[in-house]
């Protein structure tokens, strides 16, 4: 039942994640011996990585027959994995993460991974036919981040829109740091929205997080 | 991936709208700050992990950034939040009781094809400002673009569909407010117009510019209907509420503090709309941008 969706969904993910598991592969073949250009590779392998992460998404948050509370289930764990959570909320707190308190810190980071969750899954579902592309991959002068720019064609309006994501890249492969839209960065709109609560209530970050759940609670509620 | 997923995130729509019971877009930004090509040594500290010790407020100040430049001095460039706050509020009050219900209405009463030529026509009428403004700005090929947007629309239709996309002339819009950012003037400080929403007192200026530079604000006074053309700016703000009805309230739903929020995506947006939405100029990897399935050296 999946798979059958999943195979009628994405089409032009699915075939460009084919073409790019075949360069993955070629990718390592060069590495693991023939010395060819690492830094060409490292901005494909980038690329690789995105094109995972979306054909992942594709397949299994856009079925509609998945309940809404597997579908969460879902995200999550791809978020887990595939967003570099702690350097997002610390990014999104600013000074005031610098002040906090581990626990505090823990806290908020739970809380943040949850408004995530609640905010995006439910947002995936039908839309399996949305075409996504890469258009440019770069590296970051003197830094381990990489901008891979993409566009994304949404099946019900057909017009196109810009994404650049953000990596980070460690020895344990890409994360994802931020999304940006059409020049809009999710992070930086975070932490402006954020940064001005926390101003307002002399920088405590549990308080933030107590009104981030409080703000979660009431929309699941009106959700149901 | 989803498209209101993406909508959060999509300025466009976002910026253009708020409040803006009347004209669309205003204008201002400034993030000279928002240093993109600048890759700074900071990726050890994105890999902080659990076992990083939290409290070390006496540390530089921007180690914890994903942004080099974007550090604990980066505000919002917002010394009037406080009127600019109650000017916001002002706004969504108006929002909630006269513009989105009209913009609703407006959407279920008329069928798309109808708002698509409403839209179409409105933008035709708008090209003297936005072609001036691609020529002020020196940029000659959306100035082609524009002319030859309006000659075809114009010519096919009277501006009421829109041929000249599927020519390869894709709209744009320009005004004052973007000339005076790409000659490198700040936006000076945020600012919330009543009616008009986001905006800045660089852009707030830009605004009264365009108005002159608009042959319709001459028609109006030759032939005494400037009231009558008030229905231009009114219908065009309708519009372009009515097609972020969900988009604003996603992205209301879990804010908590709404107009930060909006601040902070107006600003960007502006931004990238100074830029032409090239303030990323990516090197472009051959062999993966264009899936090919050889890999290409690449030099250097």
């Amino acid at each position: 039942m999946d798979n059958l969706a999943v195979h009628n969904s994405f089409t032009a993910a699915r075939r460009t994640a084919l073409r790019l598991g075949l360069l993955g592969l070629l990718a390592v073949a060069a590495l693991s011996g023939l010395a060819a250009p690492v830094r060409a590779n490292s901005e494909d392998a980038a690329g690789a990585f995105m094109l995972s992460l979306t054909s992942r998404s594709i397949a299994k948050l856009t079925n509609t027959s998945v309940p809404e509370e597997e579908r969460k289930v879902r995200f999550r764990q791809l978020f887990r994995e595939s967003f570099d959570i702690s350097a997002i909320g610390r990014f999104v707190l600013g000074r005031y993460g610098r002040s906090a308190t581990k626990p505090a810190m823990e806290d908020f980071l739970a809380t943040f991974e949850d408004v995530m969750v609640e905010r995006f899954a439910p947002q995936f579902a039908g839309y399996g036919d949305t075409r996504f592309e890469i258009e440019s991959i770069r590296k970051l002068e003197n830094s381990q981040q990489y901008i891979v720019g993409s566009s994304i064609t949404p099946p019900d309006t057909g017009n196109k829109i810009r994404i650049d994501w953000r990596l980070s890249h460690n020895n344990e492969g890409f994360t994802v740091l931020d999304i940006v839209g059409e020049g809009v960065s999710m992070a930086l709109t975070l932490r402006a929205e954020y940064g001005s609560v926390l101003k307002s209530s002399g920088g405590k970050v549990d308080q933030l997080t107590a009104l981030l759940r409080e703000r979660i609670g009431t929309q699941a509620a009106a959700a149901n | 991936m989803s498209s209101r997923f993406f909508n959060w995130l999509n300025a466009k729509r976002v910026a253009v709208l708020l409040f803006t019971a009347v004209l669309a877009g205003g204008c201002a930004t400034q993030p000279d700050q928002i240093v993109w090509q600048t890759g700074g040594a900071i990726s050890q500290e994105l890999s902080l992990t659990a076992s990083v010790q939290y409290a070390q407020a006496s540390s530089g100040n921007d180690s914890d950034s994903l942004y080099p430049g974007i550090d604990d001095d980066y505000d919002e460039n917002d010394p009037l939040e406080i009127p600019n706050r109650f000017i916001f509020a002002f706004n969504q009050t108006l929002d909630v009781f006269v513009l989105k219900p009209a913009a609703s209405s407006y959407r279920f009463l008329l069928p798309s094809v109808i708002r698509d030529a409403i839209r179409n026509f409105l933008r035709n009428l708008a090209t003297p400002v936005v072609l001036i403004n691609d020529l002020l700005q020196g940029e000659f090929e959306r100035a082609e673009t524009t002319l030859a947007r309006f000659a075809i629309n114009t010519s096919g239709g009277l501006g009421l569909y829109d041929f000249a996309t599927g020519e390869g002339y894709e709209y744009h819009k320009e005004d004052m407010g973007q000339t005076f950012g790409s000659y490198g003037i700040g936006e000076g400080a945020y600012l919330v117009l009543p009616l008009f929403g986001p905006s800045s007192i660089r852009d707030g200026i830009g605004r009264i510019g365009d108005i002159f530079l608009d042959p319709l604000t001459y028609v109006g006074q030759i032939y005494d209907v400037e009231t009558e053309l008030l229905a231009i700016p009114l219908v065009n703000g309708i519009d372009i509420r009515s097609r972020n009805i969900e988009t604003l309230e996603d992205l209301e739903a879990d804010s908590i503090d709404f107009y930060a929020r909006i601040r902070s995506l107006w600003r960007q947006n502006r931004q990238n709309e100074i830029d032409n939405g090239r303030n990323e100029k990516p090197t472009v990897t051959p062999g993966l941008s264009n899936f090919d399935f050889e890999i290409e050296p690449k030099d250097g």
